[in-house]
């Protein structure tokens, strides 16, 4: 018989098992409050622009105020953007009636990482 | 046969392997543990400083209770997200557990001002609002802040 190291079928399976555990190590959720301070931002700014009805040029000053990427339709139609280059949304509706007492649909995105 | 120990390479390998494993496992414990900590720590000063920003911006203003909108006698309802900026001047302190309402200030097209509750120093963070501040669009800025561990 050889002199030397025999390294047998169950050292290499204990081995394999050592680095499946080292793979599957459970790594800790991060917890945020992030999307519901977003979204009682964006309730915000539905709030007052359903108090005071704003012009186009309002509403993408408030929306800078708040959000880096956001967009904001109204009946469908995006009337102010800044941006929306990140991979999650939040987006909220409401319903505010104009000057004319027409019922607008504002439909407001918020783009987040 | 002799009588003696047999060494097996096999059993070395399992041993260390066992030892490595135990070794890897209490050093993630012991750093999910910490990192379990900070993170709850940080959790409750986010929640805590988000529920008092959204109790300020939705509930009227009320001696000993948290809110700073304007009550419509008329229409029996709370405006909520209109405030009016004297209430800031007369809401008591926050303080609870470990967290501390430090300072709200607020900028409009026309002012900027800014109310200290509390003194002293902590970790902290701001929750950003938006308002009507006495007619006037603008941002409220709510700080929260946990006392330092042996501070309170």
């Amino acid at each position: 018989m050889r002199k030397g190291i025999i390294f047998s079928f169950e050292a290499c399976v204990s081995c394999l098992v050592f680095l499946l555990i080292l793979l599957t190590m459970p790594s800790q959720p991060t917890v945020s409050l992030k999307e519901l301070a977003l979204f009682q931002q964006e309730n915000d700014l539905l709030r007052v622009w359903s108090s005071e009805y704003p012009s186009y040029t309002e509403i993408e000053e408030d929306l800078k105020k708040l959000f880096l990427d956001a967009e904001v339709f109204v009946d469908s139609r995006r009337v102010a953007e800044t941006g929306k280059e990140k991979a999650n949304s939040i987006a909220s509706e409401a319903i505010i009636i104009d000057s004319y007492l027409t019922e607008r649909k504002f439909k407001l995105i918020v783009y987040y990482e | 046969m002799d009588k003696g120990i047999i060494f097996a390479t096999d059993a070395v390998i399992a041993f260390i392997v066992v030892l490595i494993t135990l070794m890897v496992f209490s050093i993630m414990l012991g750093s999910e543990s910490q990192s379990l900590a900070s993170s709850s720590k940080d959790y409750f000063l986010e929640q805590k400083t988000l529920a008092v920003a959204d109790a300020l911006v939705k509930n009227s203003y009320k001696e000993g209770e948290i809110g700073l909108c304007i009550f419509d006698a008329e229409k029996k309802r709370v405006l909520s997200n209109e405030i009016n900026s004297v209430n800031i001047y007369k809401l008591a302190k926050i303080e609870q557990d470990n967290f501390f309402l430090k300072s709200i200030s607020f900028s409009s097209p026309k002012r900027k001002e800014k109310r200290i509750f509390e003194k002293k120093e902590g970790e902290c963070i701001v929750a950003k609002r938006f308002v009507l501040i006495d007619g006037e669009k603008g941002m409220l800025f709510v700080e929260g802040c946990t006392f330092r561990e042996g501070e309170k």
